[in-house]
This record gives C-alpha cells, structure tokens and sequence, in this order.
C-alpha cells in the first residue's frame, strides 16, 4: 500500500500543480 | 487569498491521500485493503450529487434572470457531476467485484446510477443540438430544473424501495454510521475535500466558458459590427 499511496500523491501533486496553473494563467487573462 | 485557500486544499487533499491509502487501518469484512477505496466512492458520489443540485440552482437562476453567467455555472456543474458520477460508478464497481463478484450486476444502486448519467447526459446533447445561444441557454436550464426532480429518487429513494445488496450508505434510514472512528474522520476529511475540490474546478470551468464566450463576442463584432451586436442578446 504504501507504493500506491506514493504514486497516488505524487499523481496528485502533479494535478494540483497543472490546475493551478490553468487557474493562474485564466486569472491573467481575466485581468487583461 | 486564493492562492492561501488553494494551498489548504492541495495539503488537506494530500493528507486526505496519505490516510486513506496508507496511514489509518481498515476493518471492513469481506474487503481487504480495498476497502480504503470507499474513502473515494462515497465523496465522489456525494460531489456528484452535490453538482447536480448546483446545477438545478443556477438553471433557476438563469430562468429568472436570463445571465449567462448562470447558464456557464450550470453548464460546468453538469459536466462535473457528469464527471463525479462516473467516478463514483468506476470506484463502485471496484468495490462490486470483491464483495459481489462482479463489476456489474444492475443492484438498483448502479442502475439508478446509471439512469443519472443518462439523464444528465441527456442535457449535454440537448445543448448540441440547439444552435442559438438564447434557446440553447433557456431549454438546458429546464431541462435541469427538471432533471434535478429526479435525483433525490435515483439516490435516496429507489435504491432503498428495493433489495440491495449495496452496504448502508452514510446517511442510512436509521441516521447511524457504521464505521470505527479513525475510518470515519478520514471519510469525513475527504467528503470536505472534495467538495472544496469540486468549488475549484467548477469556478474554473465557467470562468473560461466565460472567457470562451466574451471571445467569440468580440470576434462577431469584429467580423460584423451591427450583426455582432445584434447577435448576442445575452447579458454577459
């Protein structure tokens, strides 16, 4: 379990970081 | 201040990752290790849920006000309880094999699920089919309203009328939760998570259906300055 557990966080990490950078790249784009 | 929320969400969300695959015991009979996989079925049934009653509030809302924004806030919560609703079909599934034998076997709970997905499915084809905005806007925020009628039924009510052999959900008939505390703090911890999870991406999501439509505004009025104007007739 605790190889799942580790892929799954680093998938998450992963995730997490791609949508934040879809929400700051749309935040620029709303201010212009 | 965004950036503080999104960064609680993405440590509290990889907590939740860490306990429910690895840190807390599971004791579920008959389950196994994959029993820790409810930690994800019972939040994404919910988050589906959850959109899908976003959905039929912004529906309304357009009904009254005719803002497109609203009708980009609904659309973005179908597509996501869509999404959630298939997760939570995949991760039952999982569950159904070990503890039924098989991933399907039309328990009401799936077939129920299932009629969801076709209704809700329903709406995204309605969309594809009417090409004006204003129409397209006006019937898919009925047709929600509508839709929405349905899903206390497909969810509380038709799965317990008949036999099942789904487990008691959480919210059972008898207001008990069947579940040692550790388990149920991290079921607790993910039901939070992915709600706020679902608040993010659905803000995301109709704010670049927002984006995408003041685009193509701007292109209509660019190409046909009169006809441009004339054309979009919802207040953006």
């Amino acid at each position: 379990m605790l190889t799942i557990a580790a892929v799954a966080l680093v998938t998450w990490a992963g995730l997490f970081m791609y949508v934040y950078s879809v929400d700051r790249r749309l935040r620029e784009l709303e201010r212009k | 201040m965004a950036g503080l929320w999104l960064g609680v969400l993405g440590l509290w969300m990889a907590g939740v990752v860490a306990a429910a695959l690895y840190l807390v015991p599971v004791s579920v009979e008959g389950l196994g290790e994959l029993a820790r996989v409810i930690f994800f079925h019972v939040p994404t049934a919910w988050v589906a849920v959850i959109a899908f009653a976003v959905a039929a509030y912004h529906s309304w809302r357009y009904l009254r006000d005719r803002s497109a924004d609203r009708d980009h806030r609904a659309l973005a919560a179908v597509e996501l309880g869509l999404l959630f609703s298939v997760l939570a079909t995949v991760t039952g599934a999982l569950l159904a094999r070990v503890t039924w034998g098989m991933y399907w076997n039309w328990d009401p709970r799936q077939t129920s699920i299932l009629f969801l997905l076709l209704i809700y499915a329903a709406y995204l084809s309605l969309r594809g089919v009417v090409r004006d905005n204003e129409n397209q806007a006006m019937l898919a925020a009925v047709y929600a309203c509508a839709a929405f009628v349905a899903v206390p039924f497909l969810v509380f009510v038709i799965p317990r009328m008949t036999a099942s052999l789904h487990p008691q959900p959480v919210v059972n008939p008898a207001g008990r939760i069947y579940m040692e505390r550790p388990m149920l703090a991290v079921l607790l911890a993910s039901l939070a998570g992915f709600t706020g999870l679902f608040a993010w991406l659905h803000s995301i999501r109709w704010r670049v259906a927002r984006l995408v439509a003041a685009h193509s505004r701007m292109l209509m009025e660019h190409d046909d300055p009169e006809g441009g104007a004339r054309g979009s007739g919802r207040a953006d």
